[in-house]
């Protein structure tokens, strides 16, 4: 994420910035660049790990196109599985962003409350969210809370302190002119602040559901009986290495696909800002 | 009948320890209703902190600020304040942020659109409505700020330093702009700058102060009728006056330095 640096503006260049249309941005060599090499690089890496894993990449295809419309040994449908770890990061990670933001926020706006919990918050973070996957299993009987609890713990301290950091860089001429008008707490917080500290609450987001996706499929591999982590295991272990590498595609997949759009969300709403880098 | 009184406002600056830096020394002055009051100084005399002490950002250590001879605390909203540096919010278009004001005090949707067409119409804004502040100039940003001070129609517009990072056409432009503002508001003004030709050629009166400690070393009415031009001798005049004593201010505070 690269902030975005204010150019000094001037008279002469006064005419508004238009966005330029899509077709006006086309360049053939962006495509050979962002595009055509990637995906060749990637196809030659997986026919080595392929290779490695005495698996082809043919295999993997007809593997997955297998679990996709057969379904795996016990009849259940890939699309099961993903909709069972899609339903799981969704609920995990909206609990991690209500509980986050506003911490978040308290502690980068009120010194008070950042000197009571900010060490605590230091202190929690260090420990790897899949360390909490035991415990987890200890406090929650119901399976569904101890992943939701897994998700949530990955995904609330990079939202957290994000928002915290955008918090505190709040312009202050910006709460001047608040105060020149008589704003209350409530509308300095609303109007200013969160608007203010949005786009690091995006990045925040966007690391924040990554981790979270990262930690549901390590729980997945434990104690469960649907979801992408578990199919993953579940193939390694009856030594289907296509059907199991065809899973671990599916994940990466998914991940940047909802990274992906989170990135667009970002750009639609905060329009306001020159740059955002994708 | 004065609109503005400074009574005796003193002001220190904490360094740590138990060091502090006294930056306002016993100032009192008044602005009469409808005034245009210009306040120069050397730069760091502690200009901004005597206008956000009359905005009510900042109290006081001692001393006191009257409205209409009426006493204001810490946090009361009538003074209208053009910062000095760019302070639009940038997530908010030209309009939203006209309008912040009134949507602070809670005024109907109907009755905002109307103040905040007048306003832009007043600065000559019309057409960037809807633009956000990355997408118009400096000095459309300056006009866009004076705008979102005069819409709750203060009292008393206190502007620092507003037009000092700007080119000098556009300065020069804005400074006419401000004026015209201003006659046709009628509103009373204190204009802090540290360039002395742009004060001569706005002000009413002029205050000039020292460094810091800073007191109030003189006042001089400008007694030049308007439409003024800018290099007539009667401006020359003043601005040379000015000069001399900002001069022999900037000598003191080199041999403090040294010493």
């Amino acid at each position: 994420m690269t902030v975005a640096l204010k150019e000094r503006r001037s008279e002469a260049d006064s005419q508004p910035v238009r966005p330029k249309s899509w077709m006006a941005k086309f360049d053939p060599r962006d495509v050979v660049l962002r595009i055509l090499l990637p995906v060749i690089i990637l196809i030659v890496l997986w026919e080595v790990i392929a290779q490695l894993s005495v698996s082809s990449l043919s295999g993997i295809v007809e593997s997955f196109l297998k679990l996709a419309f057969e379904g795996d040994s016990q009849g259940k449908l890939l699309t099961e599985h993903v909709f069972s770890s899609l339903g799981h990061v969704t609920l995990g990670f909206l609990v991690a962003a209500l509980t986050a933001i506003p911490l978040g926020i308290m502690i980068g706006r009120y010194k008070v409350v950042n000197s009571v919990l900010g060490p605590v918050v230091e202190a929690m973070r260090p420990i790897p969210p899949i360390a909490w996957i035991p415990i987890s299993l200890l406090l929650f009987r119901d399976i569904l809370f101890a992943r939701i609890f897994i998700i949530w713990i990955g995904a609330f301290f990079p939202i957290l302190i994000n928002t915290t950091a955008g918090v505190k860089r709040t312009n202050p001429v910006h709460l001047d002119v608040a105060e020149t008008f008589g704003a209350t707490e409530p509308e300095v917080l609303t109007k200013i602040i969160i608007p203010s500290a949005a786009p690091e609450i995006f990045v925040g987001f966007r690391i924040g559901f990554g981790i979270g996706w990262m930690c549901l499929i390590a729980a997945e591999m434990v104690n469960v009986n649907a979801g992408l982590g578990y199919l993953v295991l579940i193939m390694q272990q009856s030594g289907q290495t296509g059907a199991m590498i065809a899973g671990m595609l599916l994940i990466g997949l998914i991940g940047f696909l909802i990274s992906y759009l989170f990135l667009i969300m970002e750009k639609r709403l905060l329009r306001w800002r020159r740059e955002i880098s994708v | 009948m004065p609109n503005l009184s400074v009574r005796h406002v003193s002001k220190s600056f904490d360094n740590g320890e138990q060091d502090s830096t006294l930056v306002l020394d016993d100032i009192s002055f008044e602005v009469k209703d409808g005034e245009f009051l210009g306040i120069l100084g050397p730069s760091g005399c502690g200009k901004t902190t005597l206008l956000k002490i009359i905005a009510g950002l900042i109290e006081p250590d001692a001393g006191k600020i009257l409205i209409d001879d009426v006493e204001v605390k810490m946090g009361h909203s009538r003074v209208g304040y053009i910062f000095q540096q760019e302070s639009l919010f940038p997530w908010r278009t030209v309009r939203k942020n006209i309008e912040f004001g009134l949507e602070v005090k809670g005024v109907s949707e109907e009755e905002m659109r109307s103040r905040s067409d007048a306003v832009i119409a007043l600065v000559g804004m019309k057409g960037y409505e809807e633009h956000l502040p990355h997408e118009i100039s400096g000095g459309q940003a300056r006009k866009t700020e004076i705008a979102r001070s005069l819409i709750t129609s203060p009292d008393i517009l206190v502007a620092d330093e507003g037009f000092s990072n700007l080119d000098a056409q556009t300065r020069n432009h804005l400074q006419e702009e401000f004026l015209r503002v201003w006659q046709e508001t009628g509103s009373t003004i204190v204009f802090v700058s540290h360039n002395v030709d742009e004060a001569v050629f706005m002000s009413n009166r002029i205050l000039v102060m020292s460094n810091i400690p800073a007191r109030i070393l003189n006042e001089y009415d400008i007694s030049i009728s308007r439409p003024r031009r800018r290099a007539t001798s009667e401006c020359l005049a003043y601005r040379a006056q000015i000069l001399d004593i900002l001069k022999i201010e900037q000598e003191k505070a080199m041999l403090m330095q040294r010493s």
